[in-house]
Protein backbone atom coordinates (compact mmCIF):
# COMPACT_ATOMS: atom_id res chain seq x y z
CA UNK A 1 0.00 0.00 0.00
CA UNK A 2 2.70 2.27 0.57
CA UNK A 3 4.53 1.54 -2.49
CA UNK A 4 0.75 2.55 -4.09
CA UNK A 5 0.67 5.50 -2.24
CA UNK A 6 4.22 6.40 -3.51
CA UNK A 7 3.25 5.82 -7.01
CA UNK A 8 4.09 2.04 -7.97
CA UNK A 9 1.07 1.66 -10.07
CA UNK A 10 1.47 -2.22 -10.14
CA UNK A 11 1.07 -2.42 -6.68
CA UNK A 12 -2.68 -1.74 -6.94
CA UNK A 13 -3.08 -4.89 -9.08
CA UNK A 14 -0.93 -6.93 -6.34
CA UNK A 15 -3.11 -5.40 -3.76
CA UNK A 16 -6.75 -6.35 -5.72
CA UNK A 17 -5.14 -10.13 -6.84
CA UNK A 18 -4.11 -10.84 -3.13
CA UNK A 19 -7.71 -9.35 -1.18
CA UNK A 20 -10.68 -9.00 -4.16
CA UNK A 21 -11.27 -12.82 -3.90
CA UNK A 22 -11.86 -12.96 0.23
CA UNK A 23 -13.77 -9.98 -0.29
CA UNK A 24 -15.89 -10.17 -2.95
CA UNK A 25 -17.05 -13.85 -1.20
CA UNK A 26 -17.64 -11.75 1.87
CA UNK A 27 -20.12 -9.38 0.12
CA UNK A 28 -21.28 -11.96 -2.16
CA UNK A 29 -22.52 -14.06 0.69
CA UNK A 30 -24.66 -11.12 1.91
CA UNK A 31 -25.68 -9.57 -1.01
CA UNK A 32 -26.53 -12.84 -3.26
CA UNK A 33 -26.96 -10.45 -6.40
CA UNK A 34 -23.24 -11.02 -8.30
CA UNK A 35 -23.13 -7.93 -10.08
CA UNK A 36 -23.97 -5.36 -7.20
CA UNK A 37 -21.33 -7.48 -4.89
CA UNK A 38 -18.80 -6.99 -7.76
CA UNK A 39 -19.53 -3.65 -7.69
CA UNK A 40 -19.50 -2.73 -4.38
CA UNK A 41 -15.70 -4.74 -4.38
CA UNK A 42 -15.27 -1.98 -6.86
CA UNK A 43 -15.90 0.57 -4.75
CA UNK A 44 -13.80 -0.81 -2.13
CA UNK A 45 -10.98 -0.52 -4.01
CA UNK A 46 -11.54 3.27 -5.63
CA UNK A 47 -11.92 4.13 -2.01
CA UNK A 48 -8.94 2.25 -1.67
CA UNK A 49 -7.41 4.73 -4.50
CA UNK A 50 -9.18 7.46 -3.07
CA UNK A 51 -7.94 7.85 0.27
CA UNK A 52 -4.20 6.14 0.06
CA UNK A 53 -2.75 9.13 1.21
CA UNK A 54 -4.43 8.54 4.24
CA UNK A 55 -3.13 5.30 5.00
CA UNK A 56 -0.26 5.23 7.84
CA UNK A 57 2.51 2.60 7.11
CA UNK A 58 2.43 2.00 10.65
CA UNK A 59 -0.97 0.25 10.48
CA UNK A 60 -2.19 -3.26 9.58
CA UNK A 61 -4.03 -3.00 6.11
CA UNK A 62 -6.08 -6.05 6.02
CA UNK A 63 -8.74 -4.65 8.83
CA UNK A 64 -8.22 -1.10 7.00
CA UNK A 65 -9.52 -2.19 3.66
CA UNK A 66 -12.04 -4.93 5.21
CA UNK A 67 -13.47 -1.49 7.37
CA UNK A 68 -13.88 0.46 4.16
CA UNK A 69 -15.74 -2.49 2.18
CA UNK A 70 -18.10 -3.14 5.88
CA UNK A 71 -18.64 0.57 6.02
CA UNK A 72 -19.91 0.92 1.97
CA UNK A 73 -21.88 -2.55 2.33
CA UNK A 74 -23.74 -1.26 5.74
CA UNK A 75 -24.23 1.88 3.66
CA UNK A 76 -25.74 -0.10 -0.01
CA UNK A 77 -28.02 -1.78 3.35
CA UNK A 78 -29.65 1.17 4.43
CA UNK A 79 -30.36 2.45 0.88
CA UNK A 80 -31.71 -0.94 0.19
CA UNK A 81 -33.91 -1.02 3.19
CA UNK A 82 -34.95 2.33 1.91
CA UNK A 83 -36.14 0.87 -2.06
CA UNK A 84 -39.55 -0.27 -1.88
CA UNK A 85 -38.91 -2.44 -4.73
CA UNK A 86 -35.74 -4.50 -3.10
CA UNK A 87 -36.25 -7.60 -1.68
CA UNK A 88 -32.98 -8.74 0.59
CA UNK A 89 -34.28 -12.34 0.91
CA UNK A 90 -33.38 -15.98 -0.03
CA UNK A 91 -34.61 -15.52 -3.58
CA UNK A 92 -31.80 -13.49 -4.79
CA UNK A 93 -29.47 -15.81 -4.52
CA UNK A 94 -28.21 -15.96 -7.90
CA UNK A 95 -27.20 -18.98 -9.85
CA UNK A 96 -23.59 -19.15 -10.74
CA UNK A 97 -23.04 -17.52 -12.96
CA UNK A 98 -19.86 -19.47 -13.92
CA UNK A 99 -18.88 -23.26 -13.29
CA UNK A 100 -19.29 -24.34 -9.97
CA UNK A 101 -16.27 -25.96 -8.46
CA UNK A 102 -18.52 -28.82 -7.52
CA UNK A 103 -22.29 -29.10 -6.85
CA UNK A 104 -21.62 -30.83 -3.62
CA UNK A 105 -19.39 -27.61 -2.71
CA UNK A 106 -21.73 -25.69 -4.08
CA UNK A 107 -24.56 -26.95 -1.93
CA UNK A 108 -22.09 -26.67 1.06
CA UNK A 109 -21.84 -23.03 0.78
CA UNK A 110 -25.06 -22.25 0.20
CA UNK A 111 -26.62 -24.12 3.29
CA UNK A 112 -24.29 -22.71 5.01
CA UNK A 113 -25.10 -19.18 3.36
CA UNK A 114 -28.87 -20.10 4.17
CA UNK A 115 -27.64 -20.65 8.34
CA UNK A 116 -25.92 -17.63 8.59
CA UNK A 117 -29.33 -15.74 7.23
CA UNK A 118 -30.51 -17.00 11.12
CA UNK A 119 -27.57 -15.29 13.09
CA UNK A 120 -27.89 -12.16 14.08
CA UNK A 121 -26.02 -9.39 11.25
CA UNK A 122 -23.51 -8.62 14.16
CA UNK A 123 -22.59 -11.97 14.90
CA UNK A 124 -22.70 -12.95 11.40
CA UNK A 125 -20.71 -9.93 10.52
CA UNK A 126 -17.78 -11.23 13.16
CA UNK A 127 -17.92 -15.13 11.78
CA UNK A 128 -17.46 -13.55 7.95
CA UNK A 129 -14.16 -11.81 8.97
CA UNK A 130 -12.75 -14.14 11.85
CA UNK A 131 -13.66 -17.57 9.25
CA UNK A 132 -13.70 -16.33 5.70
CA UNK A 133 -11.17 -13.23 5.96
CA UNK A 134 -8.99 -15.08 8.01
CA UNK A 135 -9.07 -12.42 10.44
CA UNK A 136 -7.68 -12.16 14.17
CA UNK A 137 -10.09 -10.87 16.99
CA UNK A 138 -7.98 -7.84 17.25
CA UNK A 139 -8.20 -7.03 13.95
CA UNK A 140 -12.03 -7.55 13.50
CA UNK A 141 -11.55 -5.06 16.51
CA UNK A 142 -10.20 -2.57 14.92
CA UNK A 143 -12.43 -2.92 11.75
CA UNK A 144 -15.83 -2.64 14.29
CA UNK A 145 -14.69 -0.55 17.00
CA UNK A 146 -14.96 -3.06 19.50
CA UNK A 147 -12.56 -4.69 21.94
CA UNK A 148 -11.12 -7.90 20.85
CA UNK A 149 -12.69 -9.54 23.82
CA UNK A 150 -16.70 -8.02 23.01
CA UNK A 151 -15.31 -9.20 19.14
CA UNK A 152 -14.94 -13.23 21.15
CA UNK A 153 -17.63 -12.56 23.51
CA UNK A 154 -20.17 -11.85 19.49
CA UNK A 155 -18.05 -15.10 17.87
CA UNK A 156 -18.85 -17.26 20.44
CA UNK A 157 -22.56 -16.47 20.37
CA UNK A 158 -22.80 -16.23 16.62
CA UNK A 159 -21.03 -19.93 16.60
CA UNK A 160 -23.46 -21.06 18.97
CA UNK A 161 -26.61 -19.78 16.76
CA UNK A 162 -25.04 -20.73 13.85
CA UNK A 163 -24.45 -24.59 15.13
CA UNK A 164 -28.07 -24.23 16.21
CA UNK A 165 -29.35 -23.42 12.55
CA UNK A 166 -27.23 -25.83 10.84
CA UNK A 167 -28.71 -28.66 13.47
CA UNK A 168 -31.74 -30.85 12.64
CA UNK A 169 -33.97 -28.20 14.27
CA UNK A 170 -33.24 -25.53 11.91
CA UNK A 171 -36.16 -25.15 9.92
CA UNK A 172 -37.83 -24.18 12.73
CA UNK A 173 -35.37 -21.05 13.49
CA UNK A 174 -37.27 -17.68 12.54
CA UNK A 175 -34.91 -15.01 10.35
CA UNK A 176 -33.50 -12.43 12.84
CA UNK A 177 -35.50 -9.37 12.96
CA UNK B 1 19.73 -49.38 34.73
CA UNK B 2 17.25 -46.61 35.07
CA UNK B 3 16.85 -44.06 32.08
CA UNK B 4 17.36 -40.62 32.68
CA UNK B 5 16.31 -38.03 30.10
CA UNK B 6 18.56 -35.99 28.27
CA UNK B 7 18.62 -32.20 29.71
CA UNK B 8 17.75 -31.48 25.76
CA UNK B 9 14.52 -33.85 25.46
CA UNK B 10 13.58 -32.36 29.22
CA UNK B 11 13.46 -28.49 27.73
CA UNK B 12 11.87 -29.47 24.52
CA UNK B 13 9.08 -31.35 26.31
CA UNK B 14 8.71 -28.30 28.94
CA UNK B 15 8.09 -25.78 25.62
CA UNK B 16 6.27 -28.00 23.59
CA UNK B 17 3.59 -28.15 26.90
CA UNK B 18 4.01 -24.56 27.58
CA UNK B 19 3.43 -23.66 23.94
CA UNK B 20 -0.10 -21.50 23.58
CA UNK B 21 -2.09 -21.98 21.04
CA UNK B 22 -3.46 -19.29 18.97
CA UNK B 23 -7.54 -19.45 17.44
CA UNK B 24 -5.85 -19.07 14.02
CA UNK B 25 -4.28 -21.67 14.28
CA UNK B 26 -7.41 -24.01 15.52
CA UNK B 27 -8.84 -22.07 12.31
CA UNK B 28 -6.39 -23.20 9.85
CA UNK B 29 -6.05 -26.66 10.74
CA UNK B 30 -9.97 -27.17 10.05
CA UNK B 31 -9.74 -25.50 6.66
CA UNK B 32 -6.85 -28.01 6.27
CA UNK B 33 -9.39 -30.67 7.22
CA UNK B 34 -6.84 -31.88 9.96
CA UNK B 35 -8.69 -31.76 13.40
CA UNK B 36 -6.56 -30.44 15.89
CA UNK B 37 -5.38 -31.56 19.28
CA UNK B 38 -2.84 -32.13 21.59
CA UNK B 39 -2.66 -30.59 25.21
CA UNK B 40 -2.49 -26.81 24.21
CA UNK B 41 -4.81 -26.86 21.81
CA UNK B 42 -7.40 -28.72 24.61
CA UNK B 43 -6.01 -26.15 26.85
CA UNK B 44 -6.57 -23.24 24.35
CA UNK B 45 -10.29 -24.42 24.38
CA UNK B 46 -11.16 -24.63 27.54
CA UNK B 47 -10.64 -21.08 27.58
CA UNK B 48 -11.93 -19.79 24.22
CA UNK B 49 -15.61 -20.20 23.81
CA UNK B 50 -15.61 -18.86 20.12
CA UNK B 51 -13.47 -21.90 19.69
CA UNK B 52 -15.00 -24.45 21.54
CA UNK B 53 -17.79 -23.68 19.94
CA UNK B 54 -15.91 -24.85 16.40
CA UNK B 55 -15.10 -27.64 17.37
CA UNK B 56 -18.00 -28.90 19.59
CA UNK B 57 -19.17 -32.32 19.04
CA UNK B 58 -16.84 -33.65 16.29
CA UNK B 59 -16.33 -30.55 14.69
CA UNK B 60 -18.96 -30.68 13.05
CA UNK B 61 -19.72 -26.94 12.39
CA UNK B 62 -15.84 -26.78 11.71
CA UNK B 63 -16.10 -28.95 9.15
CA UNK B 64 -19.46 -27.57 7.72
CA UNK B 65 -17.64 -24.28 7.76
CA UNK B 66 -14.31 -25.51 5.73
CA UNK B 67 -16.62 -26.95 3.61
CA UNK B 68 -18.55 -23.67 2.47
CA UNK B 69 -15.15 -22.28 2.37
CA UNK B 70 -14.36 -24.14 -0.09
CA UNK B 71 -17.49 -23.83 -2.25
CA UNK B 72 -18.40 -20.67 -3.97
CA UNK B 73 -18.42 -19.75 -7.70
CA UNK B 74 -15.44 -19.10 -9.92
CA UNK B 75 -13.87 -15.46 -9.79
CA UNK B 76 -12.38 -13.64 -13.67
CA UNK B 77 -10.40 -11.55 -11.62
CA UNK B 78 -9.19 -10.03 -14.76
CA UNK B 79 -11.95 -9.01 -15.77
CA UNK B 80 -13.41 -7.26 -12.54
CA UNK B 81 -9.67 -5.51 -12.27
CA UNK B 82 -10.00 -4.54 -15.71
CA UNK B 83 -13.25 -2.35 -15.42
CA UNK B 84 -11.69 -1.45 -11.97
CA UNK B 85 -9.00 -0.21 -13.64
CA UNK B 86 -11.05 2.16 -15.83
CA UNK B 87 -12.76 3.57 -13.20
CA UNK B 88 -9.96 4.67 -11.28
CA UNK B 89 -8.49 5.86 -15.18
CA UNK B 90 -11.53 8.15 -14.90
CA UNK B 91 -10.89 9.76 -11.50
CA UNK B 92 -9.29 13.27 -13.22
CA UNK B 93 -9.77 16.92 -12.54
CA UNK B 94 -10.68 18.91 -9.14
CA UNK B 95 -12.71 17.11 -7.85
CA UNK B 96 -10.55 13.58 -7.89
CA UNK B 97 -7.80 15.82 -6.96
CA UNK B 98 -9.57 17.66 -3.48
CA UNK B 99 -10.85 14.09 -2.13
CA UNK B 100 -7.82 11.94 -3.04
CA UNK B 101 -5.53 14.63 -0.18
CA UNK B 102 -4.93 13.01 3.07
CA UNK B 103 -7.90 14.19 5.64
CA UNK B 104 -6.13 16.40 7.74
CA UNK B 105 -5.65 18.44 4.56
CA UNK B 106 -9.12 18.49 3.28
CA UNK B 107 -10.11 19.10 6.95
CA UNK B 108 -7.92 22.20 6.58
CA UNK B 109 -9.21 23.35 3.58
CA UNK B 110 -13.01 23.32 4.68
CA UNK B 111 -12.20 24.82 7.96
CA UNK B 112 -9.74 27.56 6.28
CA UNK B 113 -13.01 28.96 4.10
CA UNK B 114 -15.17 29.21 6.94
CA UNK B 115 -12.45 30.91 8.70
CA UNK B 116 -12.08 33.36 5.50
CA UNK B 117 -15.36 33.97 5.39
CA UNK B 118 -15.50 34.79 9.52
CA UNK B 119 -12.28 36.87 8.90
CA UNK B 120 -13.67 39.57 5.88
CA UNK B 121 -17.27 39.57 8.44
CA UNK B 122 -15.12 40.77 11.19
CA UNK B 123 -13.01 42.98 8.82
CA UNK B 124 -16.07 44.23 6.89
CA UNK B 125 -19.31 43.50 7.82
CA UNK B 126 -19.23 43.65 11.52
CA UNK B 127 -22.75 44.42 13.44
CA UNK B 128 -22.75 47.69 14.64
CA UNK B 129 -23.06 47.08 18.54
CA UNK B 130 -19.62 44.59 18.37
CA UNK B 131 -18.14 46.82 20.49
CA UNK B 132 -20.63 47.07 23.41
CA UNK B 133 -21.87 43.23 22.96
CA UNK B 134 -21.18 41.79 25.99
CA UNK B 135 -17.96 38.95 25.46
CA UNK B 136 -18.98 36.08 26.98
CA UNK B 137 -21.95 36.03 25.34
CA UNK B 138 -20.57 36.42 22.37
CA UNK B 139 -17.91 33.80 22.49
CA UNK B 140 -20.26 31.34 24.01
CA UNK B 141 -22.15 31.83 20.89
CA UNK B 142 -19.58 31.70 18.64
CA UNK B 143 -18.00 28.49 20.45
CA UNK B 144 -21.06 26.51 20.27
CA UNK B 145 -21.52 27.14 16.20
CA UNK B 146 -17.13 26.62 15.70
CA UNK B 147 -17.75 23.22 17.55
CA UNK B 148 -21.09 22.53 15.23
CA UNK B 149 -18.75 23.33 12.25
CA UNK B 150 -15.68 21.42 13.13
CA UNK B 151 -17.72 18.15 14.22
CA UNK B 152 -19.41 18.38 10.75
CA UNK B 153 -16.75 18.79 9.30
CA UNK B 154 -14.73 16.14 11.16
CA UNK B 155 -17.69 13.11 10.56
CA UNK B 156 -18.21 14.26 6.98
CA UNK B 157 -14.27 13.83 6.24
CA UNK B 158 -13.68 10.76 8.21
CA UNK B 159 -12.10 8.42 6.20
CA UNK B 160 -13.82 4.93 5.12
CA UNK B 161 -10.88 3.07 6.57
CA UNK B 162 -12.20 3.72 10.30
CA UNK B 163 -14.97 2.09 12.04
CA UNK B 164 -17.92 4.31 12.30
CA UNK B 165 -21.42 4.93 13.02
CA UNK B 166 -23.92 6.68 11.48
CA UNK B 167 -23.79 10.32 12.97
CA UNK B 168 -27.25 11.34 12.68
CA UNK B 169 -28.19 12.46 16.05
CA UNK B 170 -25.16 15.04 15.80
CA UNK B 171 -26.28 16.36 13.01
CA UNK B 172 -29.36 16.88 13.89
CA UNK B 173 -28.16 18.83 17.17
CA UNK B 174 -26.49 20.98 15.39
CA UNK B 175 -29.48 21.52 12.69
CA UNK B 176 -31.63 22.75 15.74
CA UNK B 177 -29.13 24.42 17.78
CA UNK B 178 -29.69 27.99 15.70
CA UNK B 179 -33.10 28.06 16.91
CA UNK B 180 -32.03 26.71 20.99
CA UNK B 181 -29.84 30.19 20.92
CA UNK B 182 -32.32 32.33 19.44
CA UNK B 183 -34.74 31.30 22.27
CA UNK B 184 -31.99 32.60 24.67
CA UNK B 185 -33.03 36.40 26.81
CA UNK B 186 -31.55 39.04 24.48
CA UNK B 187 -28.51 40.05 25.35
CA UNK B 188 -28.33 43.64 27.57
CA UNK B 189 -26.24 46.06 25.50
CA UNK B 190 -26.35 49.66 25.47
CA UNK B 191 -26.89 49.87 21.67
CA UNK B 192 -29.82 51.31 20.95
CA UNK B 193 -30.77 49.25 17.10
CA UNK B 194 -32.96 50.97 14.38
CA UNK B 195 -34.32 48.98 11.90
CA UNK B 196 -36.19 50.31 9.22
CA UNK B 197 -36.26 47.22 6.75
CA UNK B 198 -39.94 45.29 7.62
CA UNK B 199 -40.09 42.51 9.65
CA UNK B 200 -40.28 40.09 6.23
CA UNK B 201 -37.41 41.99 4.64
CA UNK B 202 -34.84 41.65 7.50
CA UNK B 203 -35.73 38.08 8.06
CA UNK B 204 -35.65 37.44 4.17
CA UNK B 205 -32.25 40.01 3.85
CA UNK B 206 -30.38 37.92 6.09
CA UNK B 207 -31.68 34.57 5.16
CA UNK B 208 -30.51 35.21 1.32
CA UNK B 209 -26.70 37.17 2.72
CA UNK B 210 -25.99 33.64 4.75
CA UNK B 211 -27.20 31.27 2.61
CA UNK B 212 -25.16 32.94 -0.01
CA UNK B 213 -22.28 32.72 1.53
CA UNK B 214 -21.76 28.91 2.84
CA UNK B 215 -22.86 27.99 -0.57
CA UNK B 216 -19.03 27.99 -1.06
CA UNK B 217 -18.69 26.01 2.04
CA UNK B 218 -21.21 23.22 0.65
CA UNK B 219 -19.41 23.30 -2.68
CA UNK B 220 -16.01 23.19 -1.20
CA UNK B 221 -17.24 20.04 1.33
CA UNK B 222 -19.24 18.35 -1.96
CA UNK B 223 -16.21 18.70 -3.97
CA UNK B 224 -13.78 17.07 -0.76
CA UNK B 225 -16.47 14.59 0.17
CA UNK B 226 -14.78 10.71 -0.83
CA UNK B 227 -18.65 9.05 -1.63
CA UNK B 228 -20.56 9.08 -4.59
CA UNK B 229 -23.67 10.46 -3.93
CA UNK B 230 -24.68 11.56 -0.84
CA UNK B 231 -25.30 9.17 1.77
CA UNK B 232 -28.17 10.64 4.48
CA UNK B 233 -26.30 11.07 6.83
CA UNK B 234 -23.61 12.86 4.62
CA UNK B 235 -26.93 15.13 3.75
CA UNK B 236 -27.75 15.83 7.30
CA UNK B 237 -23.87 16.84 8.37
CA UNK B 238 -23.41 18.94 4.82
CA UNK B 239 -27.01 21.13 6.19
CA UNK B 240 -25.81 20.94 9.95
CA UNK B 241 -22.60 22.57 8.68
CA UNK B 242 -23.78 25.30 6.45
CA UNK B 243 -26.56 25.98 9.06
CA UNK B 244 -23.56 26.20 11.73
CA UNK B 245 -21.50 28.01 9.34
CA UNK B 246 -24.23 30.79 8.63
CA UNK B 247 -25.30 31.56 12.02
CA UNK B 248 -21.56 32.10 12.94
CA UNK B 249 -21.58 34.59 9.95
CA UNK B 250 -24.69 36.31 10.94
CA UNK B 251 -23.79 36.12 14.41
CA UNK B 252 -20.72 38.34 13.80
CA UNK B 253 -22.69 40.66 10.96
CA UNK B 254 -26.54 41.34 12.05
CA UNK B 255 -27.45 43.16 15.45
CA UNK B 256 -30.97 42.19 14.98
CA UNK B 257 -31.87 40.46 18.75
CA UNK B 258 -35.92 39.26 18.25
CA UNK B 259 -35.87 35.82 18.34
CA UNK B 260 -38.58 35.47 15.75
CA UNK B 261 -35.92 37.02 13.25
CA UNK B 262 -32.79 34.90 14.38
CA UNK B 263 -35.32 31.95 13.70
CA UNK B 264 -36.65 32.88 10.38
CA UNK B 265 -33.60 34.58 9.40
CA UNK B 266 -31.09 32.90 10.78
CA UNK B 267 -31.77 29.74 11.86
CA UNK B 268 -34.08 28.41 9.11
CA UNK B 269 -30.79 28.54 6.47
CA UNK B 270 -29.26 25.13 7.69
CA UNK B 271 -32.89 23.63 6.98
CA UNK B 272 -33.10 25.40 3.96
CA UNK B 273 -30.28 23.92 2.72
CA UNK B 274 -31.09 20.24 3.91
CA UNK B 275 -34.22 20.58 1.46
CA UNK B 276 -32.10 21.73 -1.36
CA UNK B 277 -29.39 18.86 -1.03
CA UNK B 278 -32.29 16.24 -0.87
CA UNK B 279 -33.92 17.41 -3.68
CA UNK B 280 -30.33 17.34 -5.71
CA UNK B 281 -29.85 14.10 -4.04
CA UNK B 282 -33.26 12.89 -5.40
CA UNK B 283 -33.07 14.66 -8.67
CA UNK B 284 -29.43 12.67 -9.15
CA UNK B 285 -30.61 8.96 -8.18
CA UNK B 286 -33.46 9.34 -10.54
Amino acid sequence: MVAYAGGDSAAFRELFQRYAPVLLGLLARQLRARDEANDLLQQTFLQLHRARFDFDPGQRFKPWIFTIALNLKREYFRRARRRPESSLDDERMAEPSVEARGAMRWEAHRDLVRGLDKVRPDQREVIELHWFAGLSFSEIGECLGLTANAVKVRAHRGYTALRAALGPDAASIPLPE
Amino acid sequence: MSYTPSTKTRSARRSHRDRTVECSEIRDSLLRGVAPGGASFEAHVRSCPACAELVAGDTDLGQELSAAARGGPELDLDQLFSSLNARVQEERGLRAWLCSRSTPARAILAVSIVLALALYQLVSARRPDFAVYPVPRMALVLGVYVCGILLSVAALLRPLGTARREPIALAIVFLCLPVVLALLPEAATSFEPHFHRSFTQAAARCFFYGGGFVASIVIALWLLDRSDGLARASLLLLAACAGSAANLLLQIHCPNPEPFHLIVGHASIGFAWLLVLAAWRARSRA
